[in-house]
């Protein structure tokens, strides 16, 4: 005789749920599209094709880039069920969907100018490498970095990143190893949401003929130089507002020059605590399981919800007097509305799991 | 492992033998070694009581089968006694003899190639889960699997090594564990 289930407690095959944690993917929020649209939320976030997936990890949709991995993620749904009570004893007679929204946190475990952009959620300032010059007393980002040099032609061929300068890239001093920005000139009395970034500028407030380049997402290093054709070691990520991405990817030379596009050398970046820019993203956290199922989340529209950088270290044991510390990023975000075009739904996240082929599903 | 044993169909046999199996497959596809007359640097698995064995392959993997026990009661039912199988992998290191008219230290090379047998472990063992498979000879003495439908998986622990020198002998010993967890198909009856 079979043993009563609720006194075994038999777990089914294929229905636990084990996997090493999330990863992180990011896409471009067009800013500039979405201000434009007139509060049509479907206008601006990367769209991920829940069709295609189960999702490659190792090669992931186009335009979504592999942050790492992340850890201590955690959701906090802030969407409301309200409730009617009516008649003698106050007994619920219905209920109802009040507000709708949900914000998450999580840690990035590495490091680098994307993920620091993401944390902080500024607009990180690109610190232009100014190597044998005197620097300035303005301000702390205002001073040129080394003299700019024209770019006239960029490409991407089987994921291999060229860009052309119009002279050797030695001139600004940019070797095999540098870190190097390519963006348009500021054309100084242009305001509102400029460079594909979307940096907001109030009129009449900037006159760095650098300044796009100086909040450019468009870094890189690069790896191998052949007279005047630099070879990058990633292609230029981010850059949202920009139609094409970067905006100087198009096949018109014109493009390289109205505005002018210029290249220098970068040796940091930095985020400033402050300021009115406030970043927006597209996201996908990513869970592969042992069972050869994938959890998904797809967030179309994030942004940041509170100011986090450097998250406190985690402690790497030392035989010194001194323990190193490893430094991560923090993040906490807003899922903000789409309206799903499938049904014109107010909706703020999407919640997939592709389960392996031939596995029980329905329950 | 002997191969004219009786291939009585098992639970933990689909463990042992598929970690086994994996973890040889990857080992022998990337070790840069060659051990003179063998195929591959995996000896073979035993249970811990029968080690060592009369005859000792020196630098080849053993897999040693330690027992079982069961894991914590958040995941224990007893329709589904998950367990661990602990597992120690073996092998022991007698370092290059001197060729003649060489000088430096007689088998001064153990704790090279006992870094080198670590890291092929380590590799063997990546990403630390495997399909869990039936495994059975053939007519021709050569083993295979058969997969459940749907797939089934299985995971374990990172490996921990140790190593021990021993001065008189002269044999550096080295060993890797690591637990394997078995979740076993449901007892319902």
């Amino acid at each position: 005789m079979a043993f009563p289930k609720s006194l075994q407690q038999p777990f089914r095959p294929q229905k636990l749920v084990i996997g090493a944690g999330w990863r992180a993917f990011f896409a471009n929020f067009n800013k500039t599209l979405a201000a434009a649209s007139s509060g049509n939320t479907s206008i601006g976030p990367t769209i991920l094709d829940l069709t295609t997936g189960p999702f490659d990890s190792n090669n992931p949709p186009s335009g979504w880039s592999d942050l790492g991995w992340i850890k201590d993620f955690k959701t906090t749904v802030e969407s409301k069920i309200g409730q009617v009570r009516s008649g003698y004893r106050g007994a619920v007679r219905a209920q109802y969907r009040g507000q709708v929204g949900e914000s998450f946190e999580l840690k990035f475990r590495e490091y680098g100018r994307m993920q620091y952009r993401l944390a902080t959620g500024t607009n990180v300032i690109n610190i232009l490498g100014a190597s044998g010059s005197t620097g300035g007393t303005v301000g702390p980002l205002s001073a040129s970095g080394q003299t700019a040099i024209n770019v006239t032609a960029y490409s991407v061929a089987g994921g291999v990143a060229q860009l052309t300068l119009a002279s050797p890239p030695i001139s600004a001093q940019i070797g095999i190893g540098s870190f190097i920005v390519a963006d348009q000139d500021y054309v100084v009395g242009q305001y509102g949401l400029q460079g594909d970034a979307g940096i907001p500028i109030f009129k009449g407030s900037v006159t760095d003929v650098d300044y796009i380049r100086k909040n450019s997402d468009y870094v890189s290093r690069v790896t191998a130089i052949n007279g005047n054709v630099m070879t990058l070691d990633q292609p230029f990520i981010g850059g949202g507002s920009g139609n094409p991405n970067p905006n100087f990817n198009g096949s018109t030379f014109a493009s390289f020059t109205s505005p002018q596009v210029r290249c220098q050398m970068v040796s940091g970046f930095a985020a400033r605590e402050g300021g009115t820019y406030i970043s927006e993203w597209s996201c996908l956290l990513m869970c592969n399981t042992v069972d050869q199922a994938q959890l998904v989340i797809y967030y179309p529209h994030v942004s940041i919800q509170q100011l986090r950088d450097h998250a406190s270290p985690w402690t790497i044991e030392n035989a010194g007097t001194t323990d190193l510390g490893g430094v991560e990023l923090d993040a906490q975000f807003t899922a903000l509305a789409f309206d799903d075009p499938l049904d014109g739904e107010t909706v703020v996240a999407y919640k997939g799991m592709y389960v392996q082929p031939g596995v029980p599903f329905s329950y | 492992m002997s191969e004219s044993s009786t291939l009585i169909p098992s639970a933990a046999l689909e463990v042992l033998d598929s970690h086994y199996q994996y973890v040889k497959a990857r080992i022998n596809t990337a070790t840069k070694r060659t051990i003179p007359g063998q195929k591959g640097v995996v000896a073979g698995m035993l249970n811990a009581q029968d080690w060592p064995p009369k005859e000792i392959k020196i630098e080849m993997f053993y897999m040693l089968v330690l027992g079982r026990e069961p894991v914590g009661h958040e995941a224990y039912s007893s329709a589904n006694p998950i367990k661990f199988h602990l597992v120690q992998w073996t092998w022991l290191v007698k370092g290059s003899d001197l060729q003649q008219g060489t000088r430096q230290a007689y088998r001064g090379d153990r704790y090279r190639i006992m870094q080198v047998m670590e890291d092929e472990l380590s590799y063997g063992m990546t990403p630390n889960y495997a399909e869990r498979q039936s495994w059975s000879l053939n007519a021709s003495d050569v083993w295979v699997a058969t997969s459940f439908s749907p797939k089934q998986f299985f995971t374990w622990t990172p490996v921990e090594f140790h190593e021990t020198f021993t001065k008189d002998s002269g044999i550096a010993y080295g060993t890797g564990r690591t637990r394997l967890q078995d979740i076993p198909q449901p007892i319902t009856a």
